[in-house]
């Protein structure tokens, strides 16, 4: 079993920093999804440690060697390129086959091999019909599933996926990024897998790297992350609409902290209060997710302990089996909040919404980091 | 597989570069020794036959500052340029249209279009020289046929010029031509389907779209032309060697009498370092315009 | 729609087409002409459209023979200013694919100090004079005894063929993704693997169409052949001067071995004609 750890892994492209002082661990087996907005770094991390590119410092590791020096062709990755890379003058079935003729792996298949894993791989791709063409009689989702196919049809030390299932129609996508997924398990291969789509990552991922600006905000498995976001970075991404975030202020009052925010007020779990005089901060930024707000059209709505807040809905939108409402307060609050496509809101109508105080994350506003974290 | 073969940042991998680069670098760096041969030299009174050379200063410089010869060819040259540039560029634009439009047997047109740019021009030269003989020509035939006075072509002083300007217009005008074509084939469409959406006329989308989206094409015909022409040898001397009497002496003909002819080779060379310093202010100048247009383009 | 005026136009077009056609055929036309007349029939005036053809001038020409019959010839080594040219035009490509493959690709894909520096220098010499650099030539190789050889012909004409191979296979090698070499190196191939696998295929046709177009470059080239080649080492284009000291006589063998000068660079040319526009423009116009 094979482990991959990135160490303090700076890479420069003339002046542009595009991974700043990266460090992380894959486990032997695990799938870790590199989750970011584009530019972030991700495809650069990847081609660093496959090789292609060279750190400008840092160290990587593969099984516990120190591969910095190592040629591509003998770090024993694979990797299916965001750009696809099929190569233009070899049909389908010869760019999947393409890594079993390498030199180094030509004397271990015989043609007949060859075919087979080759028709192994189409089929589970559903490109088995496309063997004979050549890379631009194909479709753009179809070139993926090629250059995926490339990947998996060796059985490396790592896989190295970059947005693998970006460019394939909606169903393929949920279907494929589960049987990638088991494809994964079953051979047990590390794997690093890219993606901007925080859905995609929850649903493949065992763990998650969160990258922006080619620098580290959070390494962890979905719970860690969707409960506690390491900042509001983080918050905005791993969730559609993002997290809702007001300004607030911690004051005294009896002996104890109370957050203060536009027409909200709520005393401090113990836990984030001591954080919070630890560092001495008094402006924070509360944040929570669309999803963790209650909302009714009933005016003693009081589902439990927790905050309410009256306001006004003042749109709202349909997406999927979500229905999204936009939040207005008379304290000129606003925010969002994610409820079943069947609840019934009205534009214009009050309602009232509620949230559990255990649910809100608070940042400090300078550094933006969840208290939950220092 | 051991440590040392699997971690080959070895000698040849740092320098790859460099090394693939060498080989080139070596064998066109002997360009420069001849190059640099004729600019020291110019500075000297190198003779051929006499085999001395002194260090003259700008000796040289100064006399051709006082050479009507020079000066004449100097006119000639740029003359002779605009000439068969106008020609060209003009000629070039109305063939790429006329071959854009789709008429049938496109294809072979173009083929046919095409043939003079691969003649050799001192071969085209002398084609055209046959062709254009005082007595015996068939052009002189064709316009007397039709009733026009014949003409003394590269044998007149009046019309040598013109003469040559036409035989280097008949080799590189479809040059400019199929440059001009591939800039027309290359332009996007969209603009185009927008501006016909937009109820503009043709003649407003002519300026304002299609001149501006072909200029990087228009500023490599004209680079690529303008310094062919000064330099132009080939063509000159084959047909006319220069003449009648320096009616097309051009600069780089005239170096090549003083140096070949008549052997004071630090003169000719003071002729070729001025044409060569014209030639490389010029480009310097167009291939910047080039590159900015090419910017501006892709800007939009 | 005005059909009227679409005709009008129409007409126009076709006669424009028709005088470009005439403008670029038909002193190729003529000249073929007078090289399958007599030399009665090529002095006649008024000129002749209509003869009886003959190959006399070419078996002259090609044959290269001081011919005494009818009419007055004159001896000519055709055929081995011929030679000449294939082996001088085939020595300066063949060494600059040689040495202008490696370079291409260095300068597509690696960046060094000084590159872009060196490249546009490379460029800036098509724009010199060439007698710039012929006289001094000239001059050196008579010193050291390269005047007149093949070796000093072939490094001359390098110096013209090189940097253009060099700039247009940089293009090509350039429009080959770096990434499908990095696929293939991930996929286990060596660097020399990936340039046979990978590189070459790709820009084999570019390879082709560089090493031809380089060839008619050479082909044509009269300057470098009128001053540095002695008689036995002279090429075919330069060798048309002789002829003309002639002309009054030799039209018709002048326009044959005129015709039988253009013809290579010609057919060659259809070959790649693809690729002609990005060559003549240094790989600055893509076609
Ligand atoms: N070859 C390169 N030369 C210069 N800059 C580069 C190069 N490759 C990437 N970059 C820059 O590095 C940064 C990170 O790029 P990278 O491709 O790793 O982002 P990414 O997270 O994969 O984005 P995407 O989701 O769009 O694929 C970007 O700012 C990009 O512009
Ligand atoms: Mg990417």
């Amino acid at each position: 079993m094979v482990n991959v750890e990135l160490k303090n892994v700076v890479k420069k492209y003339g002046d542009l920093i595009a991974i700043n002082n990266l460090s992380f661990k894959v486990n032997s087996g695990e799938l870790m999804v590199l989750l970011g907005p584009p530019g972030a770094g991700k495809s650069s991390t990847l081609k660093t440690v496959a090789g292609v590119e060279e750190v400008t410092s840092g160290e990587i590791l593969i099984d516990n060697e120190l591969v910095n020096n190592f040629d591509p062709a003998d770090r024993d990755v694979a990797m299916a390129f965001e750009t696809y890379a099929l190569y233009p003058h070899l049909s389908v079935f010869e760019n999947i086959a393409f890594p079993l003729r390498a030199p180094k792996r030509s004397r271990l298949f015989s043609e007949e091999a060859v075919k087979e894993k080759v028709l192994e791989v189409a089929r589970f791709l559903e490109i088995d019909m496309l063997l004979e063409r050549k890379p631009k009689e194909l479709s753009g989702g179809q070139r993926q599933r090629v250059a995926l196919g490339r990947c998996l049809i060796r059985d490396p030390k790592v896989f190295l996926l970059d947005e693998p299932i970006a460019h394939l129609d909606a169903k393929l996508r949920y279907r494929l990024r589960q049987e990638l997924k088991k494809w994964q398990q079953r051979k047990g291969v590390t794997t690093l897998y890219t993606t901007t789509d925080y859905l995609e990552a929850f649903s493949v991922a065992d763990r998650i790297v969160i990258l922006n600006k080619g620098t580290l905000q959070q390494v962890g498995s979905w719970e860690e992350i969707y409960n506690h976001p390491a900042n509001t970075f983080v918050g905005m991404i791993v969730s559609d609409p993002p997290m809702n975030y007001f300004d607030g202020k911690l004051v005294m009052d009896g002996g104890k902290m109370l957050m203060r925010a536009k027409g909200i007020s709520f005393y401090l779990p113990s836990l984030t209060e001591e954080k919070a005089r630890q560092m001495n901060i008094s402006e924070v930024v509360l944040g929570i997710f669309p999803s963790k707000i209650l909302m009714s059209r009933d005016e003693n709505f009081m589902p439990g302990s927790g905050t309410i807040v009256d306001g006004v809905a003042k749109f709202t939108e349909l997406r999927g089996s979500r229905k999204i409402v936009f939040v207005q307060t008379p304290q000129d609050l606003s925010f969002t909040i994610q409820l079943p496509a069947e609840a019934k809101v009205q534009i214009g109508e009050k309602v009232r919404c509620f949230f559990g105080e255990d649910e809100v994350q608070i940042f400090d506003k300078q550094s933006k980091i969840n208290l939950f974290w220092v | 597989m051991s440590v040392e073969s699997r971690s080959r940042q070895s000698f040849w991998s740092k320098n790859i570069a460099w090394l693939l680069f060498m080989p080139a670098f070596i064998l066109t760096a002997g360009i420069l020794i001849p190059f640099g041969y004729s600019v020291v030299m110019s500075f000297t009174d190198f003779n051929l036959t006499a085999g001395t050379s002194n260090f003259i200063g700008f000796g040289n410089y100064i006399k051709l500052a006082k050479d009507p010869e020079f000066w004449n060819a100097l006119k000639v040259t740029i003359l002779f340029t605009i000439g068969a540039v106008a020609i060209e560029v003009g000629a070039g634009f109305a063939s790429a249209y006329l071959l854009n439009l789709g008429m049938r047997g496109q294809k072979i047109w173009r083929t046919l279009f095409l043939l003079p740019v691969m003649l050799p021009p001192a071969v085209a030269a002398i084609m055209w020289k046959l062709m254009m003989a005082p007595i015996q020509g068939v052009f002189n035939y064709l316009l007397q046929s039709v009733g026009l006075p014949g003409s003394q072509w590269l044998g007149g002083s009046s019309s040598a010029l013109f003469s040559v300007i036409l035989i280097d217009a008949y080799v590189f005008m479809p040059f400019a031509g199929m440059i001009f074509l591939a800039g027309v084939q290359n332009l996007p469409k969209e603009p185009y389907e927008a501006a016909a959406v937009d109820g503009v006329s043709s003649w407003f989308t002519f300026r304002r779209l299609t001149i501006p989206l072909l200029k990087p094409v228009i500023l490599i015909v004209l680079l690529f032309r303008i310094m062919d022409c000064l330099k132009q040898f080939d063509i000159i001397y084959a047909a006319t060697k220069g003449g009648p009497a320096s009616a097309t002496m051009t600069i780089s003909v005239q170096a090549y009498y003083h140096s070949f002819r008549w052997t004071n080779m630090g003169y000719a060379f003071a002729h070729l370092v001025i044409l060569w310093a014209i030639v490389y202010a010029l480009s310097y100048f167009l291939v910047g315009q080039w590159r900015k247009a090419v910017s501006e383009v892709h800007g939009y | 729609m005005d059909g009227e005026r679409l005709t009008l136009g129409k007409v126009l077009s076709a006669v424009g087409l028709v005088i470009i056609m005439l403008w670029t055929i038909f002193p190729l036309y003529w000249v073929f002409n007078m090289s399958i007349q007599t030399p009665i029939d090529v002095i006649s005036y008024p000129p002749k459209f209509v003869f009886d053809p003959t190959l006399e001038n070419y078996s002259v020409v090609l044959l290269g023979k001081s011919w005494l019959g009818k009419y007055e010839t004159v001896q000519t080594d055709f055929p081995r200013y011929f030679l000449n040219s294939l082996i001088v035009c085939s020595g300066a490509v063949i060494l600059s694919m040689l040495v202008g493959v490696p370079a291409a690709y260095s300068l597509a894909r690696y960046n060094f100090r000084g590159k872009e520096n060196f490249a546009f220098t490379l460029l800036s010499f098509r724009f010199a004079p060439g007698l710039i650099v012929i006289i001094p030539l000239f001059v050196i190789f008579r010193r050291i005894g390269f005047y007149g050889t093949y070796y000093g012909m072939i490094f001359a004409y390098q110096l013209l063929t090189l940097p253009f191979s060099v700039w247009l296979m940089r293009g090509f090698f350039e429009d080959i993704p770096p990434e499908l070499e990095y696929a293939a190196r991930i996929d286990g191939y060596s660097w020399w693997g990936v340039f046979r696998k990978i590189d070459l295929p790709l820009i084999a046709p570019g390879i082709a169409a560089t090493g031809i177009l380089s060839f008619i470059f050479a082909w044509n080239e009269f300057l470098f052949g009128y001053i540095l080649s002695s008689d036995a080492t002279r090429p075919v284009t330069p060798s048309l001067m002789g002829f003309i000291s002639y002309e009054q006589v030799l039209w018709g063998q002048m326009a044959a071995a005129a015709i039988i000068t253009l013809l290579p660079s010609v057919i060659l040319a259809i070959f790649i004609q693809r690729y002609l526009v990005r060559g003549l423009t240094f790989g600055a116009v893509k076609g």
